[in-house]
């Protein structure tokens, strides 16, 4: 396994609705909303809808460890049991609380950067969110413009601001299909040393 | 190895006493053994439409050739693991989608799967059948291998090179 490999990035909205699947070929739900563990920077898990002629709200949820796999076209589960009760995600929702939409995006060095639009997460089994999508406030030189900023593995989130370290707005890109090398630069740098002076992981 | 579209359509015969017992119209896969279980049939005078793979005597060109089945031996394709798997959208276990399952090459004899085509042309082979479900037909993305024993994404199926089959 290659320690820099960046799968596929989508952003969390464009996997609302897609089929929950077992590996046995049978679709047992959609995907409702994408619920993130912001404090360790990966998908908590999933609320679920009903399919088709039970389209609406279902009282299970999906919890990633029982994803097999998010995929473009399926999120797929080993089975049917992978699925809980609502309160399974639910709970993980209030804990974790965010980056959600709406959120300030703030410097650590007390510039704002602009508001959270949606996250990026990988596709695949890791379940990571790799990076925010931003509405751009005028400090970026780029007002209301809607950017991708990596994100890293302990973002610190507070209820309605995510902190950044200054330095990681170098790796904002414009175009998501850059995405994916911006957050192997900054993963690489995070690899190399941590003598970016400590800007990781503080609250 | 027989291109299974070659058989759908195909009338079966009665072994004993050349009796038309109906059409071929669909298949039964077990993804386990990679195999076909069971034939699915139209124009059934008994009422029957799924036929078991252990009572077909031969699937030849032109017809395919079943011992004396008593009409118990016919199940209803009302039942929920009667999936007719071509046509289906083709996932890999990651959750992408391959293209549509176009052909099953299959051993007329054991009805073992040799390969499944898809619709964009490439050949998968049988042993990384996964499931064949109402939704879809799931493959694993590489031979043999446990399901969680795969770390790379992005493998798209092993792609071989199409070949015409005769026979």
């Amino acid at each position: 396994m290659t320690p820099h490999a960046v799968n596929p990035l989508e952003p969390a909205a464009r996997i609302t609705k897609r089929p929950v699947v077992t590996l046995g070929g049978e679709a047992v739900a959609q995907v409702k909303d994408v619920v993130l563990d912001a404090a360790n920077g990966r998908i908590a898990g999933f609320t679920l809808a009903g399919r088709g002629l039970l389209a609406g709200p279902l009282r299970k949820s999906l919890p990633w460890a029982g994803v097999h796999s998010l995929g473009a076209d399926a999120v797929m589960i080993p089975s049917a049991d992978a699925l809980e009760d609502r309160a399974a995600v639910a709970s993980w929702d209030e804990k974790a609380a965010g980056p959600v939409r709406g959120a300030g995006v703030l410097t650590d060095r007390g510039l704002r950067v602009g508001t959270v639009l949606d996250v990026v997460v990988e596709t695949g089994r890791e379940g990571r969110a790799v990076a925010i999508e931003v509405d751009s406030a005028e400090a970026l030189g780029r007002h209301q413009r809607k950017v991708f900023l990596p994100l890293g593995a302990r973002p610190a989130m507070t209820g309605d601001t995510l902190m950044v370290p200054a330095t990681d707005i170098e790796y904002v890109v414009e175009d998501i299909a850059e995405l994916p090398a911006a957050v192997g630069r900054k993963r690489l740098m995070e690899q190399g040393g941590h003598d970016a002076a400590g800007t990781e992981g503080t609250p | 190895m027989m291109l299974f579209s070659r058989t759908l359509g195909c009338p079966v015969l009665s072994a004993s006493d050349a009796s038309r017992v109906g059409t071929v119209a669909g298949l039964v896969v077990d993804p386990e053994r990679a195999s076909i279980t069971a034939l699915r049939l139209t124009d059934v005078p008994s009422g029957g439409d799924v036929i078991p793979w252990t009572d077909v005597h031969a699937v030849g060109p032109d017809a395919v050739v079943v011992e004396a089945v008593a009409s118990g031996r016919f199940t209803s394709a009302a039942s929920p693991e009667v999936h007719n798997p071509l046509g289906k959208r083709l996932l890999t276990e990651l959750g992408d989608q391959v293209g549509t399952l176009g052909d099953i090459a299959f051993d007329p004899e054991s009805g073992g799967i040799g390969t499944l085509h898809t619709s964009r042309g490439e050949q998968v082979s049988g042993e990384r059948l996964l499931g064949v479900g109402a939704y879809a037909v799931v493959i694993r993305v590489t031979p043999g291998s446990g399901a969680r024993g795969i770390t790379g994404l992005a493998e798209i199926p092993e792609v071989t090179e199409v070949t015409e089959v005769t026979e």
